[in-house]
């Protein structure tokens, strides 16, 4: 705990005195661009016709309701993801991660500082976005039940662990930049954040599963939009919960082995 | 005169070797683009057409955005080439050592930007004419508007790559530009969404944009949502733009030299 | 030649305390009332541990930055004012792997960095081949330079810095990190470009067997303003010992750390005692 808490420490200072809003000014940007220009298109240019069709597919929820859910959670996802994903290659530029491989500390507590100190950052937005969003006419009545919190806690939880994986992809092509905006691109394409997946081919929605941000929004919009308890979505829970602990394993293996040669090299 | 196109090519084939084989380029000017080109595209799945502006079906609709997409490309990839160079040119020293030459600056900071634009949207380019020829809005007979086409895009996004490069030699920290310029741009310059149908703030922001007059001259030449409209107002603030921004860029170099020859602020120290 | 008189830089240095603070404004001194001259087919060295303010010095002559006061001027003309003209006539070569693009070859390098100064391209080849040839990168000159080792990619700065045909030539540490036999390399050629095609040059180091080597006349800088200056004989001679025990003549290093300390008022109490009543001058400035 004591790690996990001077994790969190070390890491606000640093972003605190180093380039400490252009990360977020551009997602929460993303984010409103998301929002204002499917409101655009919905109230200026095709003023309002929205088909049946969609209706059926996001089992009756409003237009701009639908959008603004998940564009918000997308960027909730984005967010953690990003931060999770670069916290090690971060300390490898600054060099020093082979401070850090050489503690004997885990790495769990070190990743959980990690996650404390950007949940923060990450919720304020969230919530800006929302904000936004409902000054574009999204009903967000139902945001502040139980089952909605839940629902928001259980998708950072699944953003946690697929981060995870993220940070060893990262340190292993030493990249950043193409691998988060590929994935971030990708994701808010196939997970259902614009528009239902239902309009996309039959394969890519099936590929869009392994993001735990498909069951996930699907499960935020179920309990605000449509007012039912988390409970009551149990398919969606045991998949996001499924994916976790698959991209939870996945990474711990996979930064066991990274560590392992990243020594190697410190020491070869 | 020859001196000046000599030190422009030498600019342009820079830039090619510089970014041949870059995974960076592939990434960010082809494949982001047509996954946010999909996206939008389905982002207008929800809503019935009614042929309000002339976009009747699908069909139509990915005309519009293929010119929108290609444009704002075209202009966008300035923005981020702007940046990555003007960073990178400082980090090694380089672009210290291109201001030790008695080289002609405004030529410098134009083929820098004509090099990455020939460089890193021809992919994306190939991807959206394909979409226009299989969309029938580029067909045999109007194949003739092709060139022109392309001619002022090139040619405006050379002098808003301009603008940018010199605003990016006078700050290091002018990523907040980045921001600045890419969400308003979207939304604002007719890329996805008709400007016509913006109410009348909107209106008056896009007027702002030079890539909105480029867009709509664009849409004209190649005959989409065409009806009626009076493109000579459109020619002329485009033009106004180009003038604006290359008076710009020239007292931006101006500036620079002169703050540089002050601070000496063309490389991390 | 150039000639430089009373010259000062001072930077002005913007600090940020908080997010939301008003940026506040140092003024740091860098170099402070230096005169030098630099003549044609001489090696003139400026000698000064990090920090001295030799860079600046080098970035001012070279016309890069501007002098806040003082006058420079190049065969008789304000190099000040007419900077371009200064610049055609110029280049610098710098220690260290930077101011070239990795991911081009060597030639295309030179072939970048040509055309900036308006070189006809049949010329532009010929020059490439033969600076090539005179740097030993024949070889390796299709090669991109991130695949370089130190010594080539120095040997290409080398090479980048003469293909102006410069009248002058700025040399900022140009053997620094680089291994013996590879400095004395580099080392003769900037005895032969002085020698024999008669280019002023302007050296800064702190090597000092290096200056001792090469430099027909030196300037010692310290805390940026110039503390000694001469020939390297006449700056042993400012410390010319009594004969000692051992005859052995002082070395150049020995006679600056000397310059440097007696500059800064710290007394070296060892040495004194060798000297001439411990009370030596400077031909200083």
């Amino acid at each position: 705990m004591r790690l996990a808490w001077s994790t969190y420490r070390r890491i606000r200072i640093g972003i605190w005195r180093a380039v400490p809003w252009s990360f977020m000014v551009s997602r929460i940007t993303t984010g409103i661009i998301q929002i204002v220009i499917p409101y655009f298109i919905y109230t200026f240019f095709m003023e309002e016709n929205v088909t049946d069709t969609f209706y059926r597919y996001a089992g009756g929820a409003d237009y701009m309701t639908y959008v603004v859910l998940g564009s918000a959670l997308n960027v909730l996802a984005v967010s953690t993801l990003m931060n999770i994903g670069r916290a090690l290659i971060t300390e490898l530029r600054e060099g020093t991660l082979e401070m850090i491989l050489l503690s004997p500390s885990s790495r769990g507590p070190y990743f959980a500082g990690c996650l404390m100190e950007q949940t923060t950052r990450a919720l304020l937005e969230f919530g800006t976005v929302l904000v936004v969003g409902a000054c574009c006419g999204a009903r967000l009545d139902r945001i502040f039940t139980v089952s909605s919190l839940a629902a928001v806690a259980l998708a950072v939880f699944s953003f946690f662990c697929m981060g995870l994986l993220l940070s060893g992809v990262m340190l292993y092509t030493r990249d950043t930049y193409i691998t988060q905006n590929t994935l971030f691109v990708s994701m808010s394409l196939v997970c259902g954040i614009a528009f239902p997946i239902q309009y996309l081919p039959r394969w890519v929605q099936c590929l869009a599963q392994i993001f735990p941000l498909t069951p996930a929004v699907t499960l935020f919009r179920n309990v605000v939009t449509a007012g039912q308890s988390i409970l009551e979505n149990q398919q969606l829970i045991w998949q996001v919960l499924l994916l976790s602990a698959g991209y939870l394993a996945a990474g711990y293996i996979w930064n066991r082995k990274q560590e392992r040669s990243l020594l190697e090299s410190i020491f070869g | 005169m020859r001196n000046i196109a000599r030190i422009m090519k030498a600019e342009i084939i820079k830039q090619q070797q510089y970014d041949y084989h870059s995974y960076f380029v592939w990434f960010s000017l082809l494949i982001w683009p047509v996954l946010g080109f999909l996206e939008v595209y389905y982002t207008y799945k929800p809503f019935a057409f009614t042929g309000y502006l002339g976009i009747e079906d699908g069909g139509d609709l990915l005309a519009f955005l293929g010119t929108g997409y290609m444009a704002y490309t075209c202009f966008w990839s300035m923005v981020q080439n702007a940046w990555s160079m003007s960073l990178q040119e400082r980090r090694d020293g380089t672009l210290e050592m291109a201001f030790l030459t008695p080289a002609n600056r405004l030529a410098m900071n134009y083929g820098k930007a004509l090099g990455a634009l020939i460089q890193e949207v021809w992919m994306f380019g190939c991807f959206c004419l394909f979409v226009l020829f299989y969309t029938h809005t580029l067909n045999w007979k109007n194949l003739w508007a092709l060139p022109l086409f392309l001619v002022l895009l090139l040619f405006s996004s050379m002098v808003w790559g301009g603008m940018l490069n010199a605003v990016f030699l006078y700050s290091r920290d002018a990523s907040m530009i980045m921001d600045v310029f890419d969400a308003p741009m979207i939304l604002f310059a007719g890329t996805r969404i008709p400007v016509q149908c913006f109410p009348l703030w909107a209106k008056v922001i896009s007027l702002l944009f030079p890539l909105t007059y480029c867009l709509n001259i664009i849409r004209f030449i190649l005959g989409i949502q065409s009806r009626a409209h009076n493109i000579l107002p459109d020619l002329a603030g485009l033009f106004l733009c180009l003038a604006v921004m290359a008076g710009i860029t020239v007292f931006l170099i101006w500036r620079v030299e002169k703050h540089n020859r002050e601070t000496g602020e063309l490389q991390f120290f | 030649m150039i000639k430089a008189e009373h010259l000062s830089k001072t930077y002005l240095i913007k600090e940020k305390k908080h997010i939301f603070g008003k940026k506040e404004e140092r003024k740091v001194p860098a170099v402070r009332d230096i005169s030098l001259e630099i003549p044609k087919g001489n090696i003139t060295g400026i000698l000064g541990i990090n920090g001295a303010g030799k860079t600046t010095t080098i970035r001012m002559l070279s016309s890069l930055i501007a002098p806040a006061s003082g006058t420079l001027t190049m065969d008789g003309v304000d190099a000040v004012k007419h900077h371009l003209w200064v610049k055609e006539r110029i280049n610098i070569i710098s220690g260290g792997e930077r101011n070239l693009y990795w991911r081009l070859t060597a030639r295309e390098n030179l072939r970048y960095f040509g055309s900036l100064y308006g070189i006809d391209r049949k010329e532009l080849e010929k020059r490439i081949r033969e600076l090539l040839k005179t740097v030993g990168l024949e070889e390796a000159a299709d090669i991109p330079v991130e695949r370089y080792s130190k010594g080539m990619k120095q040997r290409l700065q080398i090479a980048r810095g003469l293909i102006n045909e410069p009248e002058y030539l700025f040399l900022d540490e140009p053997t620094l990190g680089l291994d013996i036999l590879i400095a004395k390399e580099i080392r003769e050629l900037i005895l032969t470009l002085a020698k024999e095609r008669q280019k002023g040059i302007l050296l800064t180091t702190h090597y000092i067997s290096e200056a001792e080597e090469l430099c027909d006349y030196i300037y010692v800088l310290d805390q940026g303003q110039i503390i000694a200056r001469g020939t390297k004989a006449e700056l042993k001679e400012i410390f010319k010992a009594k004969p000692r025990l051992v005859v052995q003549e002082m070395s150049l290093e020995e006679v600056l750390m000397k310059i440097i300390k007696q500059s800064r008022g710290e007394t070296d109490e060892e040495h004194c005692a060798d000297n001439e009543g411990g009370n030596y001058q400077t031909t200083a400035v």
